[in-house]
């Protein structure tokens, strides 16, 4: 072994030992936690963000981690399936790429320019299609609450296309926050950062787009014997 | 703070069910009608991935990632004395450095539009942006001038101005159209440059032209810009923006623009027709497509079609243009002239130009 290369043993630690050791890091074992929702602490994720350039559990970690809400939040966003898978896997690899360049810097930075990166595709998306679409069912992706009964699973997507629709006569950017908060999962502060405004603007605006849809939810089906979409 | 982001004992209460929503699913909202039933309906429906996408996508970038440290633990290995002494090398450092100062600075030089040309002359060569003119008709459409457009289903088009005062032409500039910056060429398919009429009419001057692949809404075009792709307003039918002309302006510094767009599915750019109400004019020029049993074949209108002279070559003069939907339209202010000329169609257009105007200016356009 090189005599230059030696291994910190203390648990957390990041430092150049001398010139010539580039990235010096601890084989500290990461915990991977089995399931749908993985809690990561503040530490926990910047640590892991270190690691994961090079390494790939704790790469595997992060991307368990934003996985889902990434592709809730692109799906909600551009609706057919297709799509959303072709530009979940650019951001990632987006990500990828520019993860050596990103610079910790709050807690929010992370999902902030990881949802920054999957925005700005969305919006390179639309800019080349110009246009909105009707998307048809069997293109639209599957929900979380989906039911193995293709009846159920048609139903669910018809309510899934529905909150779309309503979702899309919003302002832009009701609707960025609203996909943001209710797919993305991001709290107020991240939206803030992925939006470059203020926290407060963000709830203003949160609350807003919910009572907007509401309302626009509420003439629609109000005195109608028509089925309301939105409920099962 | 801002009053209009003032949040009332409602907005409170509504974000915090909201997060009480979004932390537990919170089953109870979920009465018809209420507020906060909706945001409950809202976050069930949470999109999920197909499991295999989820599962391959991981398998690729979990390679990126073994790949990358693949490398580093090469290059972490790497002898360092070697890499040190290279480095230290006093005259390959001073070289390495300069050099890529040079190539910096002549970077910069070649990005500044005002600093290309000269800097070309001074090396010794000729610096020129070509453009090839892209054809504004695959195909001269088959047609029998004497009824409208048949084949009009898949064809898309755009022609508008807008009042674009000149201080704002900066804006175009760094934007990407290649003129008025010095030194552009805008070829034609016969390999000739656009031509620029010597005539125009009084009033008129000419604002250059421009093949320009961009998106307008970038630029702030109002006529795109109301297009919202998030829901709002009518969209437009889908289209591939490739080619934009800018064909001139009016002492008004309106400038007239023809979009050339390409429909999904579409094979190739399709010419349609004009149609605007506030053009003023324009001139299009693509390639002429010679059949064995016709040669040339035109597309002209048919009102009041006759017979002139551009230059020594017969041309065809009409009056009225074709609706959107590709329909005759009878309009007696806009002026049509088309002749074939080097391998081109030439289509001078306008309103409220007579026919001793149009010859004018197509007279004054240079042969080659």
């Amino acid at each position: 072994m090189n005599s230059n290369l030696a291994l910190s043993q203390t648990p957390n630690t990041y430092r150049s030992i001398s010139d010539d050791v580039v990235l010096l890091y601890t084989k500290k074992t990461l915990r991977t936690i089995e399931g749908k929702d993985i809690f990561m602490n503040t530490n926990q994720e910047k640590e892991l963000i270190l690691i994961a350039q090079e390494d790939p559990q704790a790469f595997k970690r992060l991307y368990d981690h934003y996985f889902p809400r990434l592709y809730a939040y692109v799906s909600y966003r551009v609706g057919r399936v297709q799509d959303a898978e072709d530009l979940v896997a650019e951001t990632f690899l987006k990500a990828i790429e520019g993860i050596e360049s990103f610079r910790w810097q709050h807690e929010n930075s992370f999902a902030a320019w990881l949802f920054s990166i999957a925005r700005n595709l969305i919006s390179n998306f639309y800019r080349q299609k110009q246009r909105w679409e009707t998307v048809p069912l069997d293109e639209l992706p599957d929900l979380q609450s989906s039911s193995l009964l293709p009846e159920d699973v048609a139903l669910e997507k018809e309510k899934f296309r529905s909150f779309r629709r309503l979702i899309n006569t919003l302002t832009p950017r009701q609707q960025e926050i609203i996909t943001l908060k209710f797919f993305g999962g991001l709290r107020n502060q991240e939206i803030a950062g992925v939006l470059g405004i203020d926290e407060r603007a963000v709830s203003a605006h949160l609350c807003r787009g919910l009572q907007s849809a509401h309302r626009k939810y509420i003439n629609e089906f109000a005195g109608t014997e028509e089925r309301n979409p939105y409920e099962r | 703070m801002n009053d209009r982001h003032e949040l009332t004992e409602q907005d409170q209460k509504l974000l915090e069910k909201v997060e009480q929503i979004l932390s537990n699913g919170n089953d109870a909202e979920r009465e018809r009608d209420s507020l906060y039933g909706f945001c409950a309906h809202l976050a069930g429906t949470v999109p999920q991935a197909d499991q295999s996408f989820r599962q391959q996508l991981e398998t690729r970038l979990v390679g990126i990632v073994q790949q990358r440290k693949l490398r580093k633990t090469q290059s972490r290995y790497m002898p360092t004395q070697t890499r040190k002494s290279l480095w230290s090398w006093r005259p390959l450092r001073w070289a390495l450095t300069g050099s890529m100062l040079l190539l910096l600075l002549l970077g910069i030089m070649f990005a500044i539009p005002q600093t290309r040309a000269v800097l070309a002359a001074w090396l010794g060569f000729s610096f020129e942006q070509q453009v090839e003119l892209q054809p504004l008709a695959v195909a001269v459409l088959d047609h029998d001038w004497r009824s409208p457009l048949v084949e009009t289903g898949d064809q898309s088009f755009e022609v508008y101005s807008v009042d674009f005062p000149e201080e704002r032409w900066t804006l175009i500039e760094e934007s990407g159209f290649s003129t008025p910056n010095p030194g552009s060429r805008v070829m034609l398919p016969n390999g000739g440059d656009f031509p620029i009429p010597s005539y125009l009419p009084e009033g008129y001057r000419w604002q250059g032209i421009v093949a320009m692949e961009g998106n307008l809404m970038e630029l702030g075009f109002p006529s795109l810009a109301h297009q919202s792709w998030t829901g709002g307003g009518s969209p437009m039918p889908p289209y591939d923006l490739r080619v934009d002309y800018l064909v001139g302006g009016d002492r008004m510094d309106r400038l007239l623009i023809l979009t050339q767009l390409q429909t999904e599915g579409q094979q190739g750019l399709v010419f349609q027709a004009f149609h605007a109400a506030e053009t003023h004019f324009g001139l299009v020029i693509q390639p002429a497509e010679k059949k064995e049993s016709e040669g040339v074949v035109f597309l002209v209108g048919s009102g009041d079609l006759q017979e002139v002279i551009v230059n020594t070559l017969p041309a065809w003069w009409y009056r009225g243009t074709w609706n959107a939907a590709g329909e005759w339209v009878t309009d007696n202010t806009w002026n049509n002239l088309v002749w074939e000329q080097g391998g081109c169609i030439y289509h001078l257009a306008g309103q409220d130009f007579p026919l001793e105007e149009l010859v004018s200016i197509a007279i004054s356009l240079p042969s080659k």
